[in-house]
């Protein structure tokens, strides 16, 4: 025996089944006219109020986020954005993390650790640095290409390696190199403290003593 | 140098962090996706839209996936429009053409079904009209769809001779208005201040200190973030994704994009316990999706804090695996973000899956190969669950010689015909498209690695956009028409290819009459259970890419030195 539980808001079989052949023509039309009122809403909702209400909140509250966190130096020139990373080879620049695009757009290397092209790559990279300072162990982020190749930092340790060489290439006293770098550290709960080397940089340039080259 | 206990220590704790921020929720959540489907009065808007609309009947399922259909089949020709038309549109301030037809076939697809597999690169390709009316649209609509189809199926195991599962215009707007916009919200505010950029600025030329130029992109970002990751979406605003600084660019706004990947698909889970009203069941899935999760993360963590043997002559700082991977975030919660957003059909990366060593490169790959079900994209992750729930239910049932049920359905031949049906589309989108494209094309010329890795590229692929992932081993040439038109055709099957079937259960379970549980059943929340379910996974799930894994990413890690 099966317990049957009526249920007030639902008809029974034979009803539905009278009903559907009745409204057959009419549910595609139901069902064209409740597909266009939805995406029309939605458009008009998430599509257009919803990024104009957080643009509108964005450009009022956080003004410099909202538009790239850009740099700009004491000409007013346009130098960058603090959230994206930059090429450096000159001498007396900190380097940043190798980039698959050298830093000109977003982009990856995709190579497989089995990869004999990763390979050759990561050993052309550390005999550069190997042969800069014998002495060290070369920082695992100066050999391996970041996720995004627009890598805005470094850890601390990988940029305190490279201060003897920027302080050679700047003729300054390490110890002052050494100093930006901490004071430019932050702390963010990861592992090690990380420095921006866009940052880094532009306040070597600026710095009064440091800027000599 | 820095301390490694201290390393280690402050790495888990952020890893802990958002696993806690991603599924302790998950039960406050579930009563709170129960309340909006079912309790919540229609709101003024609804209302309205119910009156002109007709929408007073319940439906039974084939009308139910009528207007799901419907609506998506439209969603698709004026997103493929859009798409093609971009170029003479407004609010496109880099002057970007209109997209190949094949590769708008491929993004509308893509988007519709809830995939967001990338084919193109966001600030290269799309203009910001497409990325606002077009992607961030469907990111809200074809979560919303998702869930709207578990939702039936839940109604459809706890509804008693019923002949209704619910109305899909109600479950769709609910769905958008009262869970992804109030979030989405929330989120997006916060990532702008973190530094995502939210505007709609043309791109800017910065003088480098270097010397050179560089292109500083812009556009409406935050927002079509937010509920890409809510929405287990996971198509980037900018082409390399999460990984990109200006789509994620703090360890703040990496902690709460990653926990959004689960949040959601973990609420699913309490929500089914809240309709079929016994927690147990719930708490017996999230059981079972957890503990696949904890593993996949464990050999991540495990196989990216490895050197490569090939680079053992090396004097390195550390033996971590930084290729592909970001300062800011780091090993771990590279490792976390992986294991997360391939466990949910997310697809967003904030660290690229191609150059994971071997081994960690296997877990996102299996994890996809599973079907999408460790917690899963919104909806559509509970609803694969409960196909091998059935499964497993069924099987039980035949080992021990009873006529199977759940929760007091009688699970008969019709069921279990229909979720064969479902968990075939994934070997159809992936062996048998897969290997159709190889004959058709070069497989060489899409391939960016030599050996073993090649395959898993492929592999991969039709994998990500079968089971509606959207990740990618990025190496791989996408953009090519015949792989956009058949990875496209690979979307549909693993998306409708699930959909029908469950909606077609979802009737059929709805209307039986529930029978009394008997002492000789096996209860599905227990231990044992969980066994069984686990095990139907990885032999139902995992079997069928046996073969294919071991010449791919098993091969590549056992040649290494």
């Amino acid at each position: 025996m099966t317990i049957h539980t009526p249920c007030e808001q639902n008809p029974s079989s034979e009803a539905v089944a009278a009903q559907t052949t009745i409204e057959h023509g009419s549910r595609w039309h139901s069902a064209i006219k409740t597909a266009f009122a939805l995406w029309l809403l939605a458009t008009v909702v998430c599509g257009l109020a919803y990024p104009l209400l957080m643009t509108g909140i964005g450009q009022l509250l956080f003004p410099w986020q909202s538009n790239g966190s850009l740099l700009f130096d004491s000409q007013h020139r346009l130098r960058g954005s603090a959230l994206l990373g930059q090429q450096f080879s000159a001498a007396g620049y900190f380097h940043g993390r190798p980039s698959a695009s050298d830093y000109k757009n977003g982009a990856a290397s995709n190579l497989a650790q089995s990869n004999p092209a990763l390979v050759a790559e990561i050993r052309q990279r550390y005999a550069y640095w190997h042969q800069q300072r014998p002495d060290q162990p070369v920082p695992s982020q100066l050999v391996y290409a970041s996720a995004s190749g627009l890598d805005p930092e470094i850890d601390l340790s990988t940029a305190l390696y490279q201060a003897p060489l920027v302080a050679t290439a700047r003729q300054v006293p390490v110890a002052d190199v050494e100093a930006l770098v901490q004071q430019l550290a932050q702390r963010t709960g990861r592992e090690e403290p990380i420095v921006n080397v866009l940052q880094l940089n532009m306040a070597l340039d600026t710095d009064e003593l440091l800027s000599v080259r | 140098m820095t301390n490694p206990a201290f390393l280690s220590l402050t790495s888990t704790a952020g890893v802990l962090l958002i696993l806690a921020l991603a599924l302790l929720p998950a039960p406050l959540l579930g009563r709170w996706i129960h309340r909006i489907y079912e309790h919540h009065r229609a709101d003024i808007v609804e209302q309205r839209l119910a009156h002109w609309l007709d929408w007073s009947e319940q439906q039974n399922w084939r009308s139910y996936l009528l207007y799901l259909l419907v609506f998506n089949l439209l969603c698709f020709v004026l997103l493929f429009t859009l798409l093609l038309a971009q170029g003479h549109l407004p609010l496109n301030p880099q002057h970007l053409p209109g997209l190949s037809a094949d590769l708008a076939f491929n993004t509308a697809v893509s988007f519709v079904s809830n995939t967001n597999w990338q084919a193109y690169s966001g600030e290269d390709s799309l203009s910001y009209l497409s990325q606002m009316l077009g992607l961030g649209v469907q990111n809200f609509v074809s979560a919303a769809t998702g869930m709207a189809v578990a939702i039936a199926l839940f109604r459809g195991i706890a509804r008693r001779s019923s002949h209704s599962v619910g109305h899909f215009g109600r479950d769709l707007y609910r769905g958008v208005v009262y869970l992804l916009l109030p979030l989405s919200l929330l989120l997006a505010l916060v990532l702008i201040w973190q530094g995502v950029p939210q505007n709609f600025n043309a791109y800017l030329s910065a003088s480098t200190l270097d010397g050179g130029q560089q292109w500083i992109p812009g556009g409406p970002a935050a927002s079509q973030i937010a509920i890409k990751q809510l929405g287990t979406n996971g198509g980037g605003f900018f082409g390399v994704n999460s990984a990109h600084p200006f789509e994620n660019p703090t360890l703040l706004s990496n902690l709460l994009q990653c926990a959004a990947i689960l949040l959601i698909p973990a609420g699913f889970v309490f929500a089914f316990g809240h309709y079929v009203r016994d927690r147990r069941q719930a708490v017996a899935l999230f059981i079972t999706m957890s503990a696949l999760l904890l593993l996949g993360l464990g050999v991540l963590l495990w196989s990216e804090g490895r050197l490569s043997p090939l680079l053992a002559s090396l004097q390195l700082s550390d033996s971590l695996n930084w290729e592909g991977k970001e300062s800011r975030f780091g090993i771990d919660l590279s490792a976390l973000w992986t294991a997360m957003t391939s466990a949910a059909s997310n697809g967003s990366v904030n660290a690229m899956h191609d150059s994971l060593s071997a081994w960690g490169g296997l877990v996102p790959l299996v994890n996809i190969l599973l079907g999408e079900m460790i917690f899963g994209g919104v909806g559509a992750g509970m609803y694969g669950m409960l196909l091998f729930v059935l499964l497993a239910v069924f099987l039980s049932g035949l080992m021990i010689g009873r006529t199977p049920a759940y929760l007091g359905k009688k699970i008969e031949a019709r069921e279990i015909q229909w979720a064969l049906v479902a968990l075939l589309t994934m070997p159809l989108g992936i062996l048998v498209l897969g290997s159709l494209t190889a004959l058709l094309g070069d497989p060489q010329a899409v391939t960016s690695n030599p050996g073993p890795h090649g395959l898993s590229q492929w592999l991969y692929a039709y994998a990500s956009a079968t089971g509606n992932n959207g990740s990618a081993f990025a190496g791989f040439a996408a953009g090519q028409p015949l792989q956009n038109m058949l990875l496209g055709l690979a979307m549909l099957i693993g998306r409708y290819g699930v959909i029908i079937p469950v909606l077609a259960i979802a009737g059929s379970l709805a209307s039986k009459a529930p029978r009394a549980a008997s002492a000789a059943e096996l209860p599905t929340h227990g231990p044992l259970f969980i066994a069984l379910l686990t095990l139907s996974l990885c032999l139902l799930g995992a079997l069928n890419f046996f073969p294919v894994l071991m010449m791919g990413p098993v091969a590549e890690a056992l040649s290494l030195p």
